[in-house]
């Protein structure tokens, strides 16, 4: 199963949650933001290596806590790279390793169209506040359009002021929200290469990202 | 299914055709159609952010004309004008085509690759790709029979020299000028690449004396081995 997660606007967490769910579903996350990669690279061949026909998928996968399939960070590497190839690969990871989940870029060009398109289900993170609702209408529709079926959403970082508007999101995006607090442990998590799931089971945080594999596990059964 | 067809050659380009098809449905149900090209070259689709729009490929194009409908599709051909270009198949009742939904997605929402121009240390011609995509090889002998990674070296090589004689035989003021310019260090740095330029100028004349006098005894038997093959 393909996992895409997307939000539309940018620096809301879309790779920490990517991280985490990837985690609690035990799947290999690809970090599909071309231009602007975040989960930490490493040394050896990248997505953008992949996407320029410079390297297999599986000597790409980089193993670890969470596996990943990290992206250059290059401008030249964003340049070389085919977004058109991504389908292809996101697929051949699927076939390869089992379980994928895709932390899609901010935006609503083709690089989160494409992984949108070969996903089966999609998961919107979104920002508690009422502003951040608008990116993630779009963001639901083109995904409506590209037939990724939204599992669940992320409303990540939360605090206790902002009284989330959970209702008018479950309301307006039409699928469950999870309300991810505004955790140190989930903000390092990626850094330090330790998903809050297996740092901090019991936590809130490691709850709601529990309680998104399991909405995103129950598309796949169905 | 009705059809029209023109075709034109490129202004100025004599080897450039560019073709018109305009196909009409007058049947009340959707038909399928398949339009050939007929002219000596690959067809040249139409494309958005560089995915040929749906239903086109090398040979021409397959898709539907709605009931009562018409569509008229467009495309150049880098092949002299003949007459007529473009065969037209009438499939029937058209009953839903499958699309590529990725190639789809780029063609709609456009490439979110960075601009060429954008990329520090290239060009927009020169990506280190040549048109087809593939690496060009930086060793490519292309016109001048200096290969340009020779040819980059020498000219480095020639600059430190250059800069070296300065400072050897000019006059007080241009030596003055030159010392101005670079510091003590800088000097020195100079000196010790210049013995290093000697010394990689004497054994890279002493390989391309012994390579230039073995390529001159070279004599490939071309046509004693094409008889052989």
């Amino acid at each position: 199963m393909i996992v895409a997660v997307a939000g539309g606007k940018g620096g809301v967490g879309k790779t920490t949650v990517a991280y985490n769910l990837g985690a609690a579903l035990d799947a290999v996350v690809v970090d599909a933001d071309l231009g602007m990669a975040d989960l930490p690279r490493g040394r050896g061949p990248d997505l953008h290596d992949v996407l320029a026909g410079r390297a297999e998928v599986t000597e790409a996968i980089r193993g670890g806590t969470v596996s990943l399939l990290p992206c250059g960070r290059s401008l030249a590497g964003a340049r070389a790279a085919d977004v058109r190839e991504l389908a292809g690969t996101l697929r051949r990871v699927e076939d390869e390793t089992g379980d994928v989940v895709v932390d899609c870029p901010a935006g609503l060009r083709a690089d989160v169209g494409v992984p949108l398109a070969v996903a089966d289900a999609c998961v919107l993170v979104v920002s508690p506040r009422r502003f951040a609702l608008a990116d993630a209408v779009r963001t639901r529709e083109l995904a409506r359009e590209l037939d990724a079926g939204l599992a669940g959403i992320a409303l990540n970082r939360t605090t206790a002021a902002d009284d989330p508007p959970v209702d008018v999101f479950r309301r307006i995006l039409g699928a469950p929200v999870s309300t991810v607090p505004a955790d140190p442990r989930v903000g390092r998590s990626v850094e330090d290469e330790r998903p809050v799931v297996a740092t901090a089971p019991t936590s809130t945080a490691a709850e709601a990202v529990g309680s998104l594999a399991a909405a995103v596990q129950s598309c796949k059964s169905r | 299914m009705d059809s029209d067809w023109s075709v034109t050659s490129l202004d100025g380009h004599e080897g450039v055709a560019l073709v018109t098809v305009d196909l009409r449905n007058p049947s009340p149900v959707d038909r399928g159609v398949r339009v050939r090209n007929r002219l000596d070259g690959p067809v040249l689709p139409p494309r958005r952010a560089g995915v040929p729009d749906p239903g086109w490929d090398e040979t021409g194009f397959e898709g539907i004309v709605a009931a009562d409908g018409r569509r008229t599709l467009g495309y150049a051909c880098p092949a002299p004008v003949e007459r007529p270009p473009v065969t037209v198949v009438d499939e029937g009742r058209a009953d839903g085509m499958e699309s590529d939904p990725a190639a789809a997605a780029v063609r709609d929402l456009g490439d979110p690759r960075p601009p060429s121009d954008a990329i520090p240390g290239s060009t927009a011609v020169d990506d280190g790709r040549d048109e087809s995509g593939e690496p060009t090889d930086p060793n490519a002998v292309d016109g001048d029979p200096v290969p340009p990674a020779v040819e980059s070296w020498l000219a480095a090589v020639e600059d430190r020299i250059g800069r070296g004689e300065r400072l050897t035989n000019g006059s007080v003021e241009a030596t003055t000028a030159a010392l101005e310019a670079d510091d003590a260090a800088a000097v020195t740095v100079l000196d010790a690449q210049l013995s290093a330029d000697a010394a990689a100028l004497e054994a890279v004349a002493e390989r391309v004396a012994s390579l230039a006098d073995r390529v001159a005894a070279v004599d490939v038997p071309v046509e004693a081995l094409r008889r052989l093959s």
